[in-house]
């Protein structure tokens, strides 16, 4: 491992010597604002495009503080005439819905936690809009606002994630999917900064954004009820047992597509101590409690184990970081490959509630260098 | 150098048109409602700018009313003419703020009948049987597919069936054709500034002498208590001056625009070459001179248009919807289009001030850009 904490074999990624056709994927926040201002100033040309993903976008904003009302792209559009870019509204909805809308209710129903960041920045941001980009203006690259660093191999083949410089705002968890084609043309300009740099950023070039407060709503659900979109999508909530470890039943649910794996809101169970789901049987429409620590795995099943260059063979081993949440701990061990994307992530210590559906990642150093599913195995086999 | 070829949506504003606007507000024309001499000057002027329009369609002076926009014209019409429960007839190819009207219209309980279209726009009038109390809500010429409607053929079912008011939107056909009023036969007629080279924010409707009005919005009494609200003074002499010119240069505007459309046509060839199908009519004595619409069923029409304007080529789908939306042209739907085409709709209209060479250009720009895009979409959809 070097001392910037690439390990070894790789580099960090170079300056761009030429000017490049970047589009941006300008939200109406104060992040992807300033990247775009950088990159202009970098002397690329950027063209700026709001996505338009669901129809929440018709929806007034009446104050919320999601990137996906029409007010967003107002704020976006106001930017791009501040930056002097061209600005377009590209629609992405049909995208949206298969790789992130439609699984998200699938996983709730299934009984898993969704990571629908993941989805959409895998096939949406640097998926769809990669190739309308090239096909409509003939950019080379699709730079967003998210906290993250790239890094290159010695020999300039293959590309990783890296840590952005800001460890509270790191987003290289949500952008693990990317494949190293993708991040190849993926541009960050804000891995090197801090938020309040950022937020400094826009103040000082007096960008529309500058103020405008964070959004941390998962966007298609802008009231923050997911219970509510679930029941827009045909779920209809059936009571059910909650059974503690044991199989005693200790109480009655809603319907349990509405809980995740380590809630505990919701849960009308008597007793003193905190109990936590730590199982979710959408067959049964059972859901199984537990007490806090027994929430801890030292191992948890992978699906859809790979690193950016591919999937894994049988019998490879990754040593590094694990991390099963944003901003969540991360716990050392090593990732055991059994070939076809499953795989088992053998912690020194355990991670707390790790829940199926959620993405798994493995840093090396500050590199990120697998990433996968958690799968329902690792809870029936807990 | 960029192209601007969207005129159906709104030409700039023609400079002459534009020397008078900054002319009338630096002398500082204002209320033309008061009993001083500058008052009087107002008045003077906005007469005179209604007495040009008048002329322009053989109708008396009070027969005019300015209003804001064409879809307020609309909506007074309509409003002057259509009960709660009363028959309105329509056809799906109308722009968006008359279906909105039509829709609106529907929700309070009235009765909505649609004359359907053929594939090129152009109304099917057989088996159209209008009440006494049909009111008929209709655009002459399709901004989106540019087909000029049979006007003799409107009226003669409407006289002869003693139908009710026919209000017809005339703002596209102004620029090109000679209307006059009593010729159409129409009970109301709706024209607009924004398209002959004026400025926006000023339209007028023009009703028969028996016509009463009804305001949307009541006030002091200006346009003859028709329409509440300070005249825009400046914008109504500036669009009876932009009609003036219109009219004066309609032949000559006509074989230009006609000229253009042949270079035009000729440098893209047929459009299935670049994966575009031609809509509206293929006759191009019927369609507006200088208009050319296709669909595409390989693209959203905003991708085209955005993927265009990237290439110095404004032109738009001609369909107003809310950006960026996945909605289908209902229009192109009525013309029996299927629902990825009605996406993919794009108009190209030229104007007095494009010339020949940018006409060839907008095509050479079209079909290179539809080149690219294809070869997008196929190695997306091959690739595994």
């Amino acid at each position: 491992m070097t001392a910037s904490g690439l390990p070894s074999g790789w580099l960090a990624e170079p300056e761009a010597t030429r000017s490049e056709r970047v589009l941006v994927a300008l939200s109406g926040g104060v992040d992807s604002s300033v990247a775009a201002a950088l990159l202009v100033e970098a002397g690329h040309q950027v063209v700026g495009v709001w996505m338009r993903l669901h129809d929440a976008a018709d929806r007034v904003d009446g104050g919320r503080k999601s990137c996906c009302t029409l007010d967003a792209a107002d704020d976006a559009r106001r930017v791009a005439d501040q930056l002097k870019i061209p600005f377009h509204i590209q629609n992405l909805e049909r995208e949206f819905a298969a790789a992130v809308l439609e699984p998200f209710v699938g996983a709730y129903l299934g009984g898993e936690t969704p990571s629908p960041c993941v989805g959409c920045n895998t096939a949406v941001k640097f998926g769809a809009l990669v190739g309308k980009g090239s096909a409509l203006f003939g950019c080379e690259a699709v730079a967003t606002g998210h906290y993250a660093r790239r890094a290159v191999s010695a020999d300039g083949e293959s590309w990783r994630l890296r840590t952005a410089v800001d460890q509270d705002k790191d987003q290289t968890y949500f952008l693990h999917g990317l494949s190293s084609e993708a991040i190849a043309r993926a541009r960050f300009p804000l891995g090197g900064m801090t938020k309040s740099e950022v937020r400094e950023a826009a103040r000082k070039r007096g960008l529309a954004t500058a103020e405008k407060p964070e959004s941390q709503e998962i966007c298609f659900v802008p009231d923050g009820d997911y219970r509510s979109l679930l029941r827009t999508r045909g779920w209809e909530p059936q009571r059910g047992e909650i059974v503690d470890e044991k199989g005693r039943v200790v109480g009655v649910h809603e319907g349990s597509a509405g809980f995740t794996v380590g809630q505990r809101r919701g849960l009308e169970v008597a007793g003193d101590t905190p109990r936590y789901v730590s199982a979710i049987d959408p067959r049964t429409n059972r859901i199984t409690i537990g007490r806090r620590e027994s929430l801890e795995r030292r191992e948890i099943t992978l699906s859809g184990a790979a690193t950016p260059s591919g999937e894994l063979p049988a019998g490879a081993v990754l040593h590094g970081a694990a991390r099963i949440r944003h901003r969540g701990v991360t716990a050392a061990g090593r990732l055991v490959s059994s070939g076809g994307g499953i795989a088992t992530l053998q912690l020194d210590d355990p991670l707390w509630a790790p829940s199926p559906g959620q993405t798994v990642v493995l840093y090396e150093g500050e590199t990120l260098a697998a990433g996968g599913q958690i799968s329902a195995a690792t809870a029936i086999h807990a | 150098m960029r192209i601007f070829a969207d005129h159906a949506a709104g030409s700039p504003v023609r400079p002459e048109v534009a020397d008078l606007l900054a002319a009338l507000y630096r002398e500082g024309i204002g209320n033309p409602n008061g009993g001083h001499a500058e008052a009087r000057r107002a008045r003077a002027v906005l007469d005179e700018a209604r007495a040009n329009i008048a002329d322009t369609f053989k109708v008396e002076s009070r027969q005019v009313t300015f209003t804001a926009s064409a879809s307020e014209a609309l909506a007074l019409a309509l409003n002057s003419e259509l009960r709660g429960n009363g028959r309105l007839m329509t056809t799906a190819t109308e722009h968006r703020g008359a279906r909105a009207l039509a829709a609106r219209h529907e929700a309070a309980g009235g009765a909505v009948e649609l004359i359907s279209v053929d594939s090129s726009g152009a109304w099917r009038l057989a088996g159209i049987t209008p009440r006494r109390d049909t009111v008929a809500l209709l655009t002459i010429s399709s901004g989106e597919l540019g087909t000029e409607q049979d006007l003799s053929a409107i009226r003669a079912l409407w006289r002869e069936a003693e139908g009710g008011a026919l209000i017809l939107d005339a703002v596209q056909a102004a620029a090109s054709q000679r209307l006059h009023f009593d010729e159409i036969g129409a009970d109301h007629l709706v024209i607009g500034s924004a398209k002959l080279e004026g400025p926006t924010g000023i339209a007028a409707l023009i009703s028969a002498p028996d016509r009463r009005l009804r305001p949307l919005v009541a006030g002091g009494g200006q346009e003859r208590g028709r329409r509440g609200g300070t005249e825009a003074v400046p914008l109504a002499a500036a669009f009876a001056h932009a009609l003036l010119l219109a009219r004066r240069e309609r032949e000559a505007t006509r074989e230009h625009l006609r000229a253009l459309s042949n270079v035009f046509d000729e440098a893209l060839g047929a459009p299935e070459t670049h994966g575009l199908r031609l809509t509206g009519s293929i006759d191009r004595t019927k369609r507006l001179p200088g208009h050319h619409s296709y669909v595409a069923s390989w693209a959203l029409g905003d991708d085209l248009v955005a993927a265009l304007d990237h290439a110095g080529l404004a032109i738009s789908t001609g369909s107003a919807c809310i950006s960026g939306s996945r909605e289908p042209s209902e229009a192109l739907v009525a013309c029996g289009r299927s629902l990825d085409e009605a996406r993919g709709g794009i108009r190209i209209s030229f104007g007095r001030t494009n010339n020949v060479e940018e006409a060839r250009r907008a095509a050479a720009i079209t079909a290179a850009t539809c080149a690219r895009i294809r070869e997008g979409v196929r190695v997306e959809t091959t690739s595994p």
